[in-house]
């Protein structure tokens, strides 16, 4: 196990390096820089102390050297737009409000999802099946974007429960939540059932019946290890999800986390911040599919020995 | 689950009408506060007929002046004082102000007046901020969103399938290196990926269609080169090998068709998602842009002006989500039709 996580991490290395190289020279090869904005800067002395500033006056090859070398000390840099600050004080600022909308979610998500898909497979072709997976059906077609204005407009808007946006208290959590994790909550409410009916159909599921283990021990302890496998395997996938949603989730309800900051930063060319941004999402999404990946193995043990 | 798949043609018809509602040229621009109007000396009678043919409302002016001064068109200052409007069908958010003093009962006929016929545009769906039709927009939004799941889908299956062939025919060393590169691109997070491209290249449609498409052909390479590895190892492919065909004409015409049953299904599912991705990609401003419309573009217009319209918001919503409803719905009946088992993401 442990190996396992070593080798993965080992693996993470190349890949960041491959996306730290990729982004920067991507970023270099654009037309504009993040000093030709509507008012360009007209006195060329200046221009050229900014530039000499944040290393841009040197040829491209060294400021790709020094860029990696910063990066292996983690330090991503200064921001160019955000002025006089650090892009790690940046990320250590605005992450903590993301990944609180992240989690938040997530338990929306689960606690939604499972509960629907658990039902939905206990009653097969009822009408306790049947509502929630309609349900589920609506919430995978109606985009977060929708969802959250949809949202906004009845709870906030006509109803006046909860604030349209802001990021104050813990009420302006849980509309956002509810956006965000409403989706991945239909999903894994589909899988949940998919997985459950399965599970439920085998023969190891009757010998519990058998030996006169309650139902709920049944569903709960023999059932759900091996019913939640596509679940977890889903949410490898669905972190990275979670995080675009972010971006939209972000900028409906005006929360300042990090992905507005990304999306900012790729308008405004702020090219450290967007890199520093892309690399430390691709490091959270690698170690979220690592833990994922643990945790499959965890509650399979067919996979233990590969 | 079957039954799924009878309903699926029949659902889909959704998706299609969508589809072909968007070849009419409706002009994108229509405005609510400037309305054509037609006037002339004409008895009342003749007016109505007239006001009926045009499909508007009737008018008449009070004074000469200013029905000099209107010529073609009418402003909506003018409405109140000069005239008055009869039976006004149209359905712009700002209704008009029948002034008392104006009226004039329609039974009086057989005097001869200045009469206005308003040729109404009845706007279904409302106007936006600018005066712009919406129902227009939505239709000419759906071509764009409709064009970039049919141009996008495509990339990513050429990519996909290209990528998914070659790298399960040749095998070997080719195959575990090119399938290491996907598993790299997999852990990534694309949707950055794509933000960046757009960012990065021209905003203009064909590059949207090129980064979504260049995301996108993962998973359908991998469904392929499954495919090709259970390919390679039948009898036909071995007798193509001994007759001396050449690899790529192997690829090409024999391994290629053989795999197109879960190929079509998978493109089928990915239509769906990369119009869910343009519509991401507009709502965050780096998709289309403004003067064009898209399905995101409007929710993302219509988010912004919630409060006081929300009709703008909630038809370009219901629309999307409607016709990634009707995809999702044909592509699963498809692959429950198929009984293809491929992974679902």
């Amino acid at each position: 196990m442990w190996k396992l996580i070593a080798f993965r991490l080992l693996k993470a290395i190349p890949v960041l390096l491959i996306v730290a190289t990729l982004t920067f020279f991507m970023l270099r090869l654009t037309k504009g820089g993040p000093f030709d904005q509507e008012k360009p800067i007209q006195d060329e002395a200046i221009r050229k102390q900014l530039l000499a500033h944040y290393g841009m006056d040197k040829p491209l090859s060294s400021q790709y050297l020094d860029f990696i070398k910063n990066l292996v000390q983690g330090d991503l840099g200064p921001s160019f737009k955000h002025q006089g600050r650090q892009v790690n004080e940046v990320i250590a600022e605005a992450f903590p409000r993301s990944a609180e909308l992240g989690l938040w979610s997530l338990a929306v998500a689960m606690a939604l999802g499972l509960a629907a898909g658990l039902i939905a497979s206990l009653k097969k072709n009822s009408f306790l099946d049947y509502c929630p997976m309609a349900l589920a059906m609506i919430g995978i077609c109606v985009p977060t974007f929708v969802m959250g204005p949809l949202l906004i407009l009845s709870f906030s808007l006509e109803l006046e429960w909860f604030n349209a946006s802001g990021w104050n208290s813990l009420k302006d959590r849980i509309l956002p939540a509810l956006t965000l994790g409403g989706a991945y909550a239909a999903y894994i409410a589909r899988l949940t059932r998919g997985g459950m009916l399965e599970v439920l159909s085998q023969d190891y599921i009757r010998t519990a019946h058998a030996k006169g283990a309650s139902p709920a021990r049944v569903i709960l302890h023999h059932g759900l290890r091996g019913g939640l496998l596509p679940v977890v395997a889903f949410l490898g996938p669905a972190a990275a999800g979670l995080l675009a949603g972010s971006f939209v989730v972000e900028t409906i309800f005006q929360i300042p986390g990090l992905g507005r900051h990304f999306v900012e930063a790729a308008f405004n060319r702020d090219y450290t911040m967007v890199t520093g941004t892309v690399l430390f999402f691709a490091t959270l999404i690698i170690l979220f599919n690592l833990i994922v990946d643990v945790v499959q193995i965890w509650l399979n043990p067919r996979l233990r020995s590969t | 689950m079957g039954g799924l798949s009878i309903i699926a043609p029949w659902i889909a018809p959704y998706g299609y009408e969508t589809q072909n509602l968007e070849l009419k040229a409706v002009p994108p621009q229509l405005s609510w506060n400037t309305m054509q109007a037609v006037y002339g000396r004409c008895t009342l009678e003749q007016a109505r007929t007239n006001a009926e043919q045009l499909g508007g409302a009737l008018g008449k002016i009070k004074n000469t002046q200013v029905a000099a001064k209107l010529h073609g068109t009418i402003d909506e200052r003018d409405y109140g004082e000069t005239m008055w409007v009869s039976d006004w069908q149209g359905a712009g958010p700002k209704r008009i102000e029948i002034s008392p003093d104006g009226f004039i009962p329609l039974d009086d006929a057989g005097d001869e007046a200045t009469f206005l016929y308003l040729h109404s545009r009845a706007h279904w769906l409302g106007t936006d901020e600018l005066g712009r039709d919406l129902f227009t927009r939505l239709l000419y939004g759906g071509r764009v969103s409709l064009m970039v799941g049919l141009c996008a889908t495509s990339v990513s299956l050429t990519i996909g399938v290209l990528f998914g062939a070659v790298a399960g025919y040749f095998g070997g060393r080719t195959d575990d290196l090119m399938m290491r590169f996907v598993d790299v691109l997999y852990a990534l997070p694309f949707t950055i990926f794509v933000i960046l491209l757009t960012v990065i290249f021209e905003r203009n449609i064909w590059n949207l269609f090129l980064a979504i498409g260049a995301v996108e052909w993962l998973t359908m390479s991998r469904i392929v080169r499954g495919q090709v590895l259970s390919l390679r190892q039948q009898e036909f492919i071995e007798a193509a090998i001994a007759l001396g065909i050449p690899r790529w004409r192997i690829i090409w015409r024999h391994i290629i068709p053989n795999c197109l049953g879960p190929v079509i299904v998978y493109t089928t599912l990915t239509i769906p998602v990369v119009m869910l991705l343009e519509a991401f990609l507009s709502f965050l401003g780096l998709g289309v842009q403004p003067p064009m419309s898209s399905w995101g573009l409007l929710i993302r217009d219509g988010s912004k002006v919630l409060e006081e319209f929300p009709w703008l918001m909630i038809f370009p919503g219901s629309v999307l989500a409607v016709t990634l409803f009707s995809l999702n719905f044909l592509g699963d009946g498809l692959r429950d039709a198929l009984d293809v088992r491929i992974s679902k993401d």
